[in-house]
C-alpha cells in the first residue's frame, strides 16, 4: 500500500517536473513556444488531416479547373481541378514523414558514424572523416540532385538522397561531443571496471549526445521539408502521382501559376510556415539544451 | 603564414579526390549500368536491343574493371578532356565555357545582394536590439530561411509579371557585353537568391555584433566621447565582420544550390540549367561532369574562405 502511494506521488513529482520545465521553456523562450504551437497544429493536420478533407484529393474535374478560391474550395483548384483545400491536408502528412525518415535515418547513422569515430580514433576515424570530408565538399542540394538523377524519381529514393546529404554534418557535430565525453572520469571508470566497447558507446556515449542529436535533428528537419520540395519542383523530386507540397509546387503543376497562382501560393504557404516553426522553435531548444552550439543569434 | 597557406591547400587535394570518387560511385550504383540508363531513355521505356547494349557497353568502356574505369575517367580530367555530351555529340567543354560565366554572374550578384542585405540589417537589429525594427528584421531573416528559394522566385516572377507587367529582355547578355540589359535579366533573379540566402548572414552578423558590444574596448571608446556612430562604425562593426567570413562557406553551399533552382525558374542559361536539362534526358557524361565542376568550385571557394579567414585572423593559423 505505501509502495503504491510511493510510486503514484513519485510519477506525479516527475510529471510536475517536466510540466514545470515545459512552462518554464515557455516562458523564456515565447517564440520557441510560439513555433512548437505551429509544429503540434501541423502534426495534428498530418494525423486526423484526411477527415477533415472536404474532396477527394485525387479527384479530377473539369468544372474546379484553375478555380480560384471560394466559399466550397476555401483553397480553389488547381490545373486538373482537384481540391487545393483537401490536397494541403493530406500533402501535410506525406511531407512531415519525409522530412521525419530523412531526418532519422540522416542524422541516427550520422551520429553512429560520428560515435565510433570518436571513440576508436586512428584509423577509423581517419577513413570516416575523410568520407565525412568528401560528403561536405559538395553543395547539400547538388548531391541529392546528383542521386536523384542516377536513382530515378520515387518517394524512396528522395528519402535515401536527403538522408545522405544529412549524414556529415551530424557525423561532424557528435563526433565532437562524443569525442569530450569519451576523455571524461566516468568513462574511464566504466572502462575500468570492464564496460565492453559496445556498452560504452551505448550506455555512456549515446545518451550525452541526445541534446546535440535533438538539436541538428531540428534544424535538418526544416531543410529536408524544404530540399523535398525543391526536388519536386526540379521534377527529381516525389513522383506525380504522390500528394506532396513539394509535388504541388513542381514546374510541372505550376505552368498556370501566372494565371492563378493561389495553386502554388498556399502549398508554399503551408510549407513556409511550417519550416518557419521548425527553425525558431529548434533555435530556442538549442539555446536551452546546448549552448555550445550556439553559434547565430 | 607560409606554412598554414601550404597546409591548407595540401587539404584540398585529398578532398578533391574523394569528390570524384562519390561521383564515381553514386554514378555506378544504378541499379543496371549508365548505359542500361541511356538507352531506356528518359521515360525507362524506350526499346532497344541486346547488340545496341553491348555495343555502349564497350564504347563507353564499361567492360573494363571499376578501378580501371576510374583511372580512365582521372586519366581524362587530368588531360582536361571532359567528354562529349550525349544529347548533341557536342564536347562539354564547350557547353561549359558557354554556360559558366552566366552562372558565375548570377552567383555573384545574389552573394552581393545577400551581403548587401544581410549585414546592415544585422547591424541595425543589433543596435536596437530587442526593439520593433530588431523583431521585425529577424522574423524576415527567419522566414527568408523558411522560403524555399523556388517558391521566393516564384513569388517576385509573380509580382513583376502579373502586378507590374514587367518581364526581363530576351536573349541574354553578358554583363561586360550590354550592362544594362544584363542587369535587367540578372537583378531580380540575384535579389530572390540573395534573400533566400541572406538570413544565415543576417543572424551571424547580429550575434557577433550584439557579443562585441560588451567588450571592453567599446566602453573605452565610448567614455572617450566618441560619437556612437564612429563606436559603432570603427569599432565595433569591424571586429564583428571576421567571424562572419566563416559563413560564408555555409552561404554559399546555399548559392550554388540556390543557382540551379533560380536558373530553371527565370530561364537562365548557366550551368544549373543545363545539368538539371540533362537530367531529364539522361545525358550521364554531362551530369557527372557539371557535378563535378560545381563541386570543385565549391571546393575552391571554400579554400579561399579559409585562407582570408586566416590572413585577417592570425590565431587560426598556429591550429
Amino acid at each position: 500500500m505505501i509502495n503504491q502511494t510511493n510510486i503514484i506521488f513519485t510519477r506525479s513529482i516527475r510529471t510536475n517536473a517536466f510540466l514545470q520545465s515545459f512552462l518554464n521553456f515557455c516562458r523564456k523562450k515565447p517564440l520557441g513556444a510560439f513555433g512548437l504551437a505551429i509544429i503540434i497544429v501541423f502534426m495534428v493536420v498530418a494525423i486526423i488531416g484526411e477527415t477533415f478533407a472536404p474532396y477527394d484529393p485525387l479527384a479530377v474535374s473539369a468544372d474546379f479547373k484553375l478555380k480560384p478560391p471560394n466559399a466550397t474550395q476555401w483553397f480553389g483548384g488547381d490545373s486538373l481541378g482537384r481540391d487545393i483545400f483537401s490536397r494541403v491536408l493530406i500533402g501535410t502528412r506525406i511531407s512531415i514523414i519525409v522530412g521525419l525518415a530523412v531526418i532519422s535515418i540522416g542524422t541516427t547513422v550520422g551520429a553512429i558514424l560520428g560515435i565510433a569515430s570518436a571513440y576508436y580514433g586512428g584509423a577509423v576515424d581517419m577513413v570516416l572523416q575523410r568520407i565525412v570530408d568528401a560528403l561536405m565538399a559538395f553543395p547539400s542540394l547538388l548531391l541529392a540532385i546528383c542521386i536523384m538523377a542516377v536513382l530515378g524519381v520515387s518517394l524512396t529514393n528522395v528519402v535515401i538522397a536527403l538522408a545522405l546529404t544529412n549524414i556529415p554534418r551530424s557525423a561532424r557535430t557528435i563526433r565532437s561531443v562524443a569525442l569530450a565525453i569519451a576523455n571524461t572520469d566516468y568513462a574511464l571508470a566504466a572502462t575500468c571496471i570492464g564496460a565492453s566497447n559496445f556498452r560504452l558507446m551505448s550506455r555512456h556515449i549515446a545518451p550525452n549526445c541526445v541534446a546535440s542529436f535533438l538539436v541538428i535533428g531540428t534544424a535538418g528537419l526544416g531543410i529536408a521539408i524544404i530540399a523535398e520540395a525543391s526536388l519536386s519542383f526540379l521534377g527529381i523530386g516525389s513522383p506525380e502521382e504522390t500528394i506532396t507540397w513539394g509535388v504541388m509546387l513542381s514546374r510541372s503543376s505550376l505552368d498556370s501559376f501566372a494565371y492563378a497562382p493561389h495553386i502554388g501560393l498556399f502549398p508554399g504557404a503551408a510549407l513556409t510556415l511550417l519550416v518557419f516553426g521548425i527553425n525558431i522553435f529548434g533555435d530556442a531548444m538549442r539555446d536551452v539544451l546546448d549552448p555550445r552550439l550556439r553559434r547565430t543569434g | 603564414m607560409g606554412a598554414y597557406v601550404i597546409r591548407r591547400i595540401l587539404t584540398f587535394i585529398p578532398s578533391a579526390i574523394g569528390v570524384t570518387l562519390i561521383i564515381f560511385i553514386i554514378m555506378r550504383i544504378v541499379p543496371g549500368d549508365p548505359a542500361l540508363m541511356i538507352l531506356s531513355g528518359a521515360d525507362g521505356e524506350s526499346s532497344y536491343t541486346q547488340e545496341d547494349y553491348l555495343l555502349l557497353r564497350s564504347q563507353m568502356g564499361l567492360d573494363d574493371s571499376l578501378p580501371t574505369q576510374y583511372l580512365r575517367w582521372m586519366g581524362q580530367l587530368a588531360r582536361f578532356d571532359l567528354g562529349v555530351s550525349l544529347e548533341n555529340d557536342r564536347p562539354i567543354s564547350n557547353i561549359f565555357k558557354e554556360r559558366f560565366p552566366v552562372t558565375v554572374q548570377l552567383a555573384l550578384l545574389g552573394f552581393l545582394s545577400a551581403v548587401v542585405m544581410g549585414i546592415p540589417i544585422g547591424i541595425i537589429s543589433a543596435i536596437k536590439q530587442d526593439s520593433i525594427v530588431d523583431y521585425v528584421f529577424r522574423s524576415i531573416a527567419i522566414f527568408g530561411l523558411a522560403m524555399p528559394t523556388f517558391f521566393v522566385g516564384l513569388i517576385v516572377i509573380l509580382v513583376l509579371s502579373v502586378y507590374f507587367n514587367w518581364f526581363p529582355p530576351l536573349g541574354f547578355k553578358n554583363l561586360w557585353e550590354d550592362p544594362w540589359i544584363s542587369i535587367q535579366q540578372l537583378g531580380w533573379p540575384a535579389l530572390a537568391l540573395g534573400f533566400s540566402v541572406n538570413g544565415t548572414m543576417m543572424r551571424m552578423m547580429r550575434a557577433q555584433m550584439l557579443e562585441v558590444i560588451q567588450e571592453d574596448y567599446i566602453r573605452t571608446a565610448r567614455s572617450k566621447g566618441l560619437p556612437e556612430r564612429v563606436v559603432i562604425n570603427r569599432h565595433a562593426v569591424k571586429n564583428a565582420m571576421l567571424p562572419v567570413i566563416t559563413v560564408a562557406g555555409t552561404l554559399l553551399g546555399g548559392l550554388l544550390g540556390g543557382t540551379v533552382v533560380i536558373e530553371m525558374i527565370f530561364s537562365i542559361p548557366g550551368m544549373g540549367r543545363a545539368l538539371i536539362d540533362a537530367i531529364y534526358v539522361r545525358d550521364i557524361p554531362l551530369i557527372q561532369t557539371f557535378i563535378l565542376i560545381i563541386a570543385l568550385i565549391y571546393l575552391f571557394l571554400n579554400l579561399l574562405i579559409d585562407l582570408s579567414y586566416g590572413w585577417l585572423n592570425p590565431r587560426i593559423r598556429l591550429t
